[in-house]
């Protein structure tokens, strides 16, 4: 009789200990177990990060703010953006704290691999870890203007800054991932061409023209890199034009689903049809035009933007940059004087006669439009018009709608970020 | 045995019963007293001659007169609160004295308590019991439907009437701000895991209750207030619901056999009136032309729009809704046996259930195995089993919250669209043929189930010592498993390539090792007993999920077949608490009685120095009837207070307090890994202090009572996803921040009424709680989505809207920023608090609650000789509800069915209206931002349940071999009386207390109705 008592008792106090209450989490581990010896691994979770944490409309919010689609059953882009463009639009919102939660991840990274001794490992990560923190900054400093600049993290609440300082910063980590990188594996990682194509790219915005022309050149001049068909560049894994894409691999269990949003369900590719090409992008392609049936596409009455097939849940890799935007640069940058050969150096690639303009607006007016042909769907658009002050009379909206405003949340949870961008 | 052997007899007494009792009898006969055993008389006791319909009722002093009888006989004498007494009769027999002993089931009411029971005379606390009987169960598939209304102080809602649906169960409010505000279940002492049933978020959830055998419940006690509650410490704060299931007794064993079966038919179709294709056609086409003059479209215009026709004019229209529902079968057979001797008592269960819901493609499978067993093995030691193997089949049917859900993706299509080709083929959606999904489509070409199998087991010993000691071991396990399965094949429009499959599977087991020793004496006037105990209970959960696609044709469902794997997923997650707890009482010849409980728990889901939560309480009880001075013994009196403390852990991560980097972040399918969570250190208990103090009084000797409570609760540490900056690096931060206040009243009143042969049964609940977020991160309101917000000094779930202020009348008073937004005369007007004429988040204003002022039940059991007829209300007032459904067919213009009466009230001109906006072609969200013009009364009144019964005679049964026999015909929610204009206003797209009363397509709850015999020997 005792001895049972006692043994319960015993039982009691043995099971009581307090290791029965600690656990391993199983899929992750603490931080401070995690060294220099991860950085592989941590390099590859930024890269994932970086592509996932925005969400999928980040990868179209140009062409949905920028004319080139309308909602499905719409024919009318202004609803469109005047749906989007609101504080408490979720597109917004996705668009600006993905950025700002895959750059938490982008400097975790990149204060873990300053970590590392000097050698090829540490530059490649570095160099990344700086390109992808230019790629964040130019989307939030071209969509919203000032805005909280870091470059460790930190829990404390940001004010924005100056967009000059945004801009000095991501000049200063081109400039580092140019210096640090070298050649890359295939375009799904990040290359020393890709930060130059990016630099190029924000040099345009600064207007520092002649500057990206030169870097557009070095790129063209590269043997490696030749304009190729569409096909290969949207429906091939290989191609000769793209610097970077994101792979966005089904394998990865990627969620940036684009395609999904772009096809019906009596389209064989079968998606949601969320949105649709603009009327005006189904009439903007010339005859004999190469890079129409890759780029849109017409079945039973319904349009569908043609360059992401993979369908509902699938996935296709995004281009982040490629070639052709360095021919238009260079033809944008060269003025109607020196820029029309590598205007006419694309038109001939997809199909078109050599156009001559005689003005240099008309000139500028062929670039905007070929560029509106050449990237229609590769989120280029909304920032180009914006950029050459075309918004406003080519979309009709209003001057403040140039700047998108801030997610209404993130005024919440950071009383330092108010103002609003005016008239939200 | 034929059937009219037992038709005959029912035939005449449904005849004498329908023509009146015969009042014509011969002078002279019996006369008596009833009296109770203290000697007071029995007024309104009923006196019956046995076995015929002879009866007499008790005056006010006792008496009562039988006419002369021409054999011996007998009469039985009833009375409420007391034993039935029979007693044998001579026919010259002139008096009688009968003396009724009291039926110890009202004396000595037994209520189940935590880790114990307890007299109901000793009971300090607010605690609600319900037992399950004939005449209250309904067609429900978990214990809490059962509740519904039943229970003052405690609400029940569902996401829809899908079978086995996600519920919500409040008691006494909302305390807590995370998704789980669940009351913690305890069967046969086996506190739940009551995660979701389902694994795949079909559009709404499934409840993991719905496994359970309803028909094995012996009583369910709902500890409503923290004194009662606190011994479960930790996970108390939100009540605890203790389901006790059915045990052998000593004597002859007894086999129960019971079926019954009916149809499910979706309720009152016509609540809800869509325009038909000649309206629909003139306003969308009236849409089409506002559209063209704003914008400026010419005809050839690319971007000019056409207007459209019926392309079957002069046909009848789709009857959709008619395409998805039918009459649902469903059958359910239970059968029991039970009995013991002295030493051993056993019970044994069985049922099985098969039901088919209102949508074609929704139906259950059931099959439940009980057996309890306990033995006195020597006279200090005895041992025993509580085991159930439990099943549950549910064929899904997508909610409202999923693209291809069937309701909504019905009757929002143009009303002339077909969903077949001449040819047989589906039209397929999204496309100009067919707008929307084609639901024909979506449920013919998936296949959704999600099978559960769940034991609860525990094995115990009790050892007794010494007189009044008494030491429990015991070993429990609750186990379940769960398959979800979806596969849409090539043919629907989820299908990928070829088919796709997305399987998911979940093993989830808790193991709970429990001792507890209690003592009881009595020491002269004094009664005492104490509890102490210990226990630790681990639970861990296992789950992987695949996602398979691109199948050699639909006939191949299975995951090996297929040629693509997208995805696949695993993880395991475990959790513990340990914990001390115990309980002491003493009571002064029963009048004043002291409770108080202490329970110390430690969980591993927070840092360590954080770990250990303490959770006290204290009751009083002071049974005023009991006291010297109280002269009225027919009338009971008990005032109860109590103060107790509880916490709350559930709804947060299982590793929430640590900072984590995490795996499974690959690309280019290399792995990667990454930072995952920050992590907070100070992470910590939830706590909630109550304070309740009521009282019951009955009259008249128990036929009429009242229960009332009136009660606060402080929830303190609110744990709550405090949303961040993303410049973090996250958007939210799992923290302890904020304080709420639940207060509120409940009340009980019972009946129990005699007139004449007449047995009327009544209960009535009412219960009023007020919520109060009373500190949160500052006073600013945090906007959850669209139609919530939340804000210190408003209820949780408050909604947070636009305020609709009618329809602009001219474009002059259309201010300029809206104006250049496209908005003209003839759209709606929004509230611009701010008058910067913009509208913006900053014109959302806290527009109204979800919650009712007052809600509740009434229930009403008629007996006459054998006939039964029940009668069930459930009511709610002052609740709102947000339609959200109706945001879909009143814009007009869009490419989407349209309700009637907006389609034909619409915006003409000045003065037209003021609540129908125009029709605008290219719905730009103008006239449908989510307003106060969706926001409506949901107050309602639900006739929930008639039953009408009959239970045969003992002469009757007697003469069949059998012990008794019931047949019954049940009708549910057979009517609603709503100014609400939807189908069903109880149907919430969520079950988040802070994001209830929003309505959209759920199915509604279906109307019942059903056939049942019930048969014991």
């Amino acid at each position: 009789m005792k001895k049972i008592l006692y043994t319960i008792l015993t039982l009691a106090v043995v099971t009581s200990c307090s290791k029965m209450l600690d656990f391993h989490p199983h899929s992750a581990v603490a931080p401070e177990t995690v060294t220099e010896k991860d950085v592989p691994q941590l390099r590859v979770g930024m890269y994932w990060e970086v592509q996932e944490l925005p969400q999928r409309t980040s990868y179209i919010i140009e062409d949905l703010l920028g004319g080139n689609c309308t909602a499905k059953n719409s024919t009318s882009t202004i609803a469109l953006i005047n749906n989007i463009l609101n504080a408490q639009s979720e597109i917004v919102a996705d668009a600006w704290q993905g950025a700002y939660k895959a750059l938490y991840q982008v400097n975790n990274v990149y204060s873990i691999a300053e970590r590392l001794p000097e050698g090829d490992l540490r530059n490649k990560v570095l160099g990344e870890a700086c390109f992808f923190r230019a790629y964040i900054y130019l989307q939030l400093v071209t969509r919203w203007g000032d805005v909280p600049l870091l470059t460790r993290n930190t829990v404390d609440d940001v004010p924005r800054e100056k967009a000059e300082k945004v801009w000095e910063q991501i000049l200063r980590d081109l400039d580092s991932a140019i210096a640090l990188l070298g050649d890359s594996a295939d375009i799904y990682y990040v290359s020393r061409d890709a930060a130059t194509a990016l630099k190029a790219r924000a040099l345009m915005f600064l207007g520092r023209k002649a500057e990206a022309a030169v870097l557009a050149e070095s790129l063209i001049a590269i043997p490696r890199y030749k304009l190729d068909s569409f096909e290969n560049i949207f429906r091939n894994a290989t191609n000769t034009e793209t610097f970077f894409a994101f792979k966005c691999a089904n394998e990865d269990k990627s969620n940036i689903s684009i395609s999904t949003l772009f096809y019906s369900y009596n389209h064989p590719n079968k998606g949601s049809y969320v949105y649709m090409p603009a009327p005006d992008v189904m009439t903007m392609f010339e005859e004999g035009d190469l890079r129409k049936e890759i780029s849109i596409t017409t079945l039973d009455g319904l349009n569908f933007i043609n360059k992401y097939p993979s369908g509902q849940t699938g996935t296709d890799p995004f281009i982040v940059t490629r070639l052709a935007e360095m021919y238009l640069i260079s033809a944008e940058a060269g003025g109607v004087e020196r820029g029309i050969g590598r205007l006419n150096d694309l038109r001939n690639a997809r199909g078109l006669e050599s156009v001559y303009p005689m003005t240099e607006k008309a000139f500028q007016d062929a670039v905007m439009l070929e560029r509106r042909r050449e990237f229609v769907g590769e989120n280029l658009r909304f920032t180009d018009l914006v950029r050459t002050g075309r918004a406003v009379n080519e979309l009709g909206i209003q001057e403040y709608q140039q700047l998108l405003p801030i997610p209404e949340a993130e005024l919440q949870n950071n009383s330092l970020l108010a103002p609003q961008n005016p008239n939200y | 045995m034929k059937l009219t052997t037992f038709l005959k007899p029912a035939a005449a007494l449904l005849l004498v019963f329908l023509i009146g009792i015969p009042h014509a009898y011969a002078q002279g006969g019996l006369t008596g007293t009833v009296k109770d055993d203290l000697g007071a008389p029995c007024p309104g006791a009923t006196v019956q001659v046995k076995g015929t319909s002879v009866y007499a009722v008790a005056d006010l002093d006792g008496v009562f007169t039988i006419p002369a009888q021409n054999d011996d006989y007998v009469i039985t004498v009833s009375f409420i609160g007391f034993k039935d007494q029979e007693a044998a009769c001579a026919p010259d027999q002139q008096s009688i004295n009968i003396v009724l002993e009291p039926d110890s089931q009202y004396l000595d009411e037994v209520v189940v308590v935590g880790y114990g029971s307890q007299r109901r005379e000793l009971v300090t606390n607010a605690i609600s019991k319900f037992k399950p009987n004939d005449d209250n169960i309904r067609q429900a598939l978990s214990p809490s439907e059962l509740l519904q209304g039943r229970v003052a102080g405690m609400t029940v809602g569902t996401q829809s009437g899908n079978l086995g649906t996600a519920e919500r169960v409040s008691i006494r409010g909302s305390a807590s701000l995370k998704a789980s505000n669940e009351p913690l279940y305890v069967v046969d002492g086996i506190p739940l895991n009551n995660e979701s049933g389902s694994l795949y978020s079909y559009g709404e959830d499934l409840s993991s209750l719905t496994v359970l055998n309803l028909s094995d419940i012996e009583s369910i006690e709902i500890l409503k207030d923290a004194a009662s509650a606190a011994i479960y410490g930790s996970r108390a704060t939100n009540g605890v619901i203790l389901i006790t299931t059915k045990q052998g007794r000593e004597g002859k064993g007894e086999t129960k056999i019971s079926y019954n079966g009916g149809v499910n038919t979706f309720p009152r179709k016509n609540r809800v009136k869509y325009a038909d294709s000649d309206t629909w056609v003139k306003v969308y086409n009236a849409g089409v032309d506002n559209y063209n003059a704003q914008m400026g479209y010419t005809p050839d215009n690319p971007s000019y729009v056409k207007h459209v026709m019926n392309p079957y004019q002069g046909l009848p229209d789709t009857d959709w809704l008619g395409l998805i529902t039918r009459p649902g079968m469903f059958h359910n057979v239970d059968v029991s046996f039970a009995g013991g001797t002295k030493k051993t008592k056993y019970y044994i269960g069985g049922a099985f259930r098969s039901e088919e819901g209102v949508i074609k493609t929704n139906d259950i499978l059931k099959a439940n195995l009980k057996v309890n067993v306990s033995s006195d093995l020597t006279k200090w030691l005895s041992a025993g089993a509580n085991l159930s193997g439990n099943f549950i089949q549910t064929n899904r049917v997508p909610g409202a919250n999923l693209g291809s859900t069937v309701l909504a993706r019905a009757v929002e299509q143009r009303p002339f669209d077909r969903p077949y080709k001449p040819s047989g083929a589906y039209y397929l959606g999204g496309t100009d043929e067919l707008t929307r999904h084609n639901p024909a489509q979506l449920m013919t070409e998936s296949t959704s189930y999600v099978r559960n199998y769940r034991f609860l087991g525990s094995v115990f010993t009790d050892i007794h010592p010494l007189k009044g000691l008494n030491l429990k071991v015991s070993y429990s396990t609750d186990a379940s498993y769960t398959l979800d399965y979806i596969y849409y094949n090539a043919n629907h429009p989820y299908c990928e390539d070829n088919g796709r499959i997305i399987e998911k599977n979940r093993f989830f087991i808790s193991h709970l090792v429990e001792t507890v020793a209690s003592y009881q004496r009595t020491f002269g006037d004094f009664d005492f007993n104490a509890m102490a105990g210990y226990s630790y209970q681990k639970t861990s959960a296992r789950n992987n999920s695949i996602d398979a696609q691109n199948f050699p044709s639909p006939s191949y469902d299975t995951v090996g077949t297929a040629a693509v794997f997208a995805g696949a997923t695993g993880g395991i997650s475990e959790y513990a608490i340990t914990s001390f707890f115990a309980r002491a009482g003493v009571a002064w010849k029963d009048r004043y009685v002291l409770n108080a409980t202490f329970r110390a728990d430690g969980s591993s889901r927070f840092a360590p120095k954080h770990r250990w939560g303490f959770f006290p309480s204290v009751s009083l009880g002071w049974n005023i009837s009991k006291e010297g001075f109280w002269d009225r013994s027919d009338i009971d009196f008990k005032v109860r207070a109590s103060y107790g403390k509880t916490g709350n852990q559930d709804g947060i991560n299982n590793y929430a307090w640590r900072a984590l980097i995490g795996g499974g972040a690959n690309y280019d399918s290399v792995s990667g890994i990454y930072a995952s969570s920050n992590g907070n250190e100070n992470l910590t208990w939830e706590t909630a202090d109550q304070y309740d103090a009521g009282f019951d009084i009955s009259f008249w000797k128990g036929r009429f009572g009242i229960i009332f409570d009136a009660y606060l609760k402080n929830t303190y540490n609110l744990l709550y996803e405090k949303p961040t900056a993303s410049t973090t690096g996250f958007t939210s931060i799992m923290t302890n921040i904020g304080t709420m206040r639940n207060y509120g009243v409940e009340l009980t009143l019972d009946g129990h009424i005699d007139i004449g042969p007449l047995k009327w049964d009544t209960s009535f609940n009412l219960s009023h709680n007020k919520n109060r977020l009373t500190s949160l991160l500052d006073d600013n309101i945090i906007s959850l989505n669209d139609y919530h917000a939340l804000q210190v000094g408003q209820e949780v779930g408050a909604f947070y809207l636009y305020k609709f202020d009618g329809i602009y009348q001219y474009d002059g008073e259309v201010p300029e920023p809206q104006y250049e937004l496209g908005y003209r005369a003839g759209d709606v007007k929004y509230h611009d608090f701010d008058g910067n004429g913009i509208i913006n988040d900053k014109d959302r204003f806290i527009a109204g609650s979800p919650n009712p002022i007052i809600s509740g039940g009434w229930s009403n059991t008629f007996k006459i000789k054998g006939f039964e007829l029940g009668i069930f209300f459930t009511y709610s007032y002052g609740n709102k509800v947000y339609a959200l459904w109706m945001a879909g067919p009143t814009r007009l213009g869009n490419y989407q069915a349209i309700l009637d009466e907006w389609g034909k009230h619409y915006w003409t001109g000045p003065g037209s209206t003021n609540t129908y906006p125009r029709p605008i072609y290219s719905y730009h969200g103008q006239n449908a931002k989510s307003a106060t013009n969706y926001l409506l009364d949901g107050s309602n009144i639900r006739l929930s349940s008639v039953t009408f019964a009959y239970n045969f005679p003992s002469n009757l049964t007697e003469k069949m071999k059998i012990k008794g026999l019931r047949l019954y015909l049940q009708g549910e929610n057979l009517a609603l009386i709503s100014r609400y204009p939807g189908w069903d206003p109880d149907s919430s797209t969520s079950v988040d207390p802070s994001l209830i009363g929003v309505n959209s397509y759920g199915v509604p709850r279906a109307t019942v109705y059903k056939l049942g015999a019930t048969i014991s020997f």
